[in-house]
């Protein structure tokens, strides 16, 4: 008996019990459906924080207060978080860092703190006060969508003047055009000179919710002496080394070692890798949950369908099939339904991923398609054909009696 | 002597049920010569199935030997037996055991499938052999389409196709109506007129009339031949 023979007899069993072929294929179909699904929303999101990260700017080193890292560069748990209260950090470390020069791009102050935030009789929105330098604009890429940030000018004379962001613009000016009029931050009243695009995402904080002021001024009237950040932009990648080294020695000679620490973006790649990683190992446990989904609605079809399949088998053993012919059968017929269950799962994911892509950008990546897709089919085949295998071997009488 | 169509020889089957050996049979000699038209008779729990699965090789003795044309069948490898299911034996059951969803050509040409016949001639045959069983206008009709005596038909077909030397019919007529049984045996009778060698497993009394020896069995003993 040719194998032609044998596949005609697979793909004719197939057609002859429609709903047990399909309901076989709907294990293989939910697993590679779930686990390409799910795993693409998971890159997604994975995709999505990378890119956050990269907005928040590439290219800068930060110089915090106290002591952050530990002798070997890592993050330390065991210093806590950086000591902004009692930051040594001033104004003239930042125009003295900018007199660096190659490969010190341009060098800008930051003090961030909660602040109250109104208009006339109007409602009171908490929000996040940024005191600026000039610099922050480039450095920190943000600029206005609408009227201007805030500039050298307002730094040097203290002004007040404020750049909002797109939230609070929002929230507390509703549909009027801010630009020229007066807000109140905490107890001064500052003009807007402008609104900040919006920056997106941030993880449950709403970043666009907040205001920009001259640091100069927040210094006046907030009595604030000390720096809590400083952002340094260095003008290529590769020389981001050498600008830690000459920043840690412009600080050096000016602030204990305890005093300050110079990071970089590869330190805090380090603490998106431990996010990342987190989130890997998420989409591992999901895409083990879904195949085992998937795994089981195989198993559960195939298993029910034995005692009819082993009855099947004895009168094909009795009119003369070999075991050989048997098995070949069963195992068409599985891989038949794996790879058509497979490719409309395949098919589905990429359609529903491509939709849900509408408000949040999927990844489809090519292992969860290769696992699914391998899995399933592993799944189907050894649970379609073992038993087959099995009743193959039994006297004909015995799997004609079979229940 | 002519070497018959099956011999048994001190044929045993013991069945194991809750740590009590059941002798099912118990030493059975037995020759069926080329031609014959034998019945096998006996109460319910005789035994009488049992030998007949393992004259048509569907089961096998827990000792003694059972030769086919001769050929002892003890040590056959699984393929061998199923060839010898296949050339030399046609199976009739009770409960016909028809592939469901399968038209009546389709299941008389599935043993011819595991002979290797192809495809044109498979399809000849079988429609050849259905109508000689007196279905040729049910060809193309499936099993829940055919009346008991009908899908009976379809299965001696599929057991006739192969031109075995031996057919065997295990109370063929027991899910049928006694009209339609009686065509049944009538058909056998037939065929064995024709040269072919049969044997039927029964209970009734009155189709075991209509062959031409009657074996009967009890406590898995022949008990006259």
């Amino acid at each position: 008996m040719d194998i032609i023979e044998i596949i005609r007899l697979a793909l004719n069993s197939l057609k002859k019990n429609k709903i047990r072929s399909f309901l076989t294929m709907l294990g293989v179909i939910i697993g590679v459906f779930s686990v390409i699904l799910l795993v693409s929303i998971g890159a997604g999101l994975q995709d999505l924080i990378n890119k956050q990260f990269e907005n928040l700017g590439t290219n800068i080193i930060i110089v915090m207060p106290g002591k952050i890292l530990d002798d070997s560069g890592q993050y330390s748990g065991g210093h806590g978080p950086p000591n902004f209260a009692g930051s040594k950090l001033t104004m003239d470390h930042v125009r003295g860092m900018q007199r660096i020069g190659n490969p010190v791009k341009e060098v800008a102050g930051r003090n961030e703190s909660p602040i109250t935030a109104s208009i006339g009789k109007g409602k009171t929105i908490f929000t996040t006060l940024i005191s600026v330098t000039e610099n922050y604009s480039s450095v920190r890429n943000t600029k206005a969508q609408k009227g201007r940030f805030i500039n050298q000018s307002d730094v040097n004379a203290g002004k007040r003047v404020t750049s909002i962001g797109p939230t609070l613009a929002e929230k507390i000016f509703k549909d009027e055009d801010p630009i020229g009029k007066n807000i109140r931050l905490g107890d001064n009243q500052f003009k807007v000179v402008g609104i900040v695009e919006s920056k997106g995402g941030g993880f449950g904080v709403d970043v666009d919710n907040t205001a920009y002021i001259p640091l100069t001024t927040a210094q006046r009237i907030l009595n604030l002496e000390n720096i809590q950040v400083i952002d340094v932009s260095v003008d290529n990648k590769e020389n981001i080394p050498e600008a830690i080294k000459l920043v840690n020695n412009y600080m050096g000679k000016r602030l204990k070692d305890d005093e300050f620490s110079v990071l970089d973006q590869k330190q805090l790649l380090n603490t998106i890798d431990t996010i990342l990683g987190a989130i890997t190992t998420a989409l591992g446990a999901i895409a083990a949950i879904s195949l085992l989904v998937g795994g089981i609605g195989i198993m559960n079809i195939m298993l029910v369908s034995v005692t009819e399949r082993t009855h099947e088998i004895g009168l094909r053993k009795a009119i003369g099939a070999r075991p050989k012919d048997i098995a070949i059968q069963f195992l068409i017929e599985a891989i038949f339904l794996s790879i058509i269950g497979g490719l409309i799962g395949i098919l589905s994911a990429v359609g529903v991923a491509a939709i849900i892509s509408i408000y949040f950008q999927t990844v489809i990546t090519p292992w969860s398609i290769i696992l699914a897709f391998v899995i399933s089919s592993f799944v189907g085949i050894v649970f379609g054909v073992a038993p087959a295998i099995r009743a193959s071997r039994l006297n004909p009488i015995d799997a004609l009696r079979y229940e | 002597m002519k070497t018959p169509i099956v011999e048994l020889r001190d044929v045993k089957k013991i069945y194991q049920l809750d740590s009590v050996n059941v002798n099912a049979l118990d030493g059975i000699f037995l020759r069926i010569n080329e031609g014959d038209f034998s019945a096998i008779m006996g109460p319910s729990g005789s035994g009488k199935s049992t030998l007949m699965h393992i004259i048509g090789l569907l089961d096998k003795p827990s000792s003694g030997e059972v030769l086919i044309e001769g050929k002892n069948t003890a040590n056959l490898s699984e393929n061998e037996l199923a060839k010898l299911r296949n050339q030399k034996i046609g199976f009739v059951f009770q409960s016909y055991n028809l592939l469901p969803k399968t038209t009546s050509i389709a299941n008389v040409e599935l043993t011819l499938i595991y002979s290797g016949v192809g495809k044109k001639e498979r399809s000849n045959k079988a429609k050849d052999m259905l109508i000689k069983v007196g279905l040729e206008n049910r060809l193309y009709h499936y099993p829940s389409q055919l009346s008991g005596g009908q899908q009976q038909r379809v299965a001696i077909a599929r057991a006739l196709i192969n031109n075995p030397v031996l057919i065997i019919a295990d109370e063929p007529t027991g899910n049928l109506d006694s009209k339609s049984g009686e065509e049944i045996i009538n058909l056998l009778k037939d065929l064995n007129s024709k040269g072919h060698t049969i044997i039927i497993v029964t209970h009734d009394p009155e189709i075991a009339q209509k062959a031409k020896k009657i074996i009967r069995i009890k406590d898995g003993k022949i008990v006259n031949n």
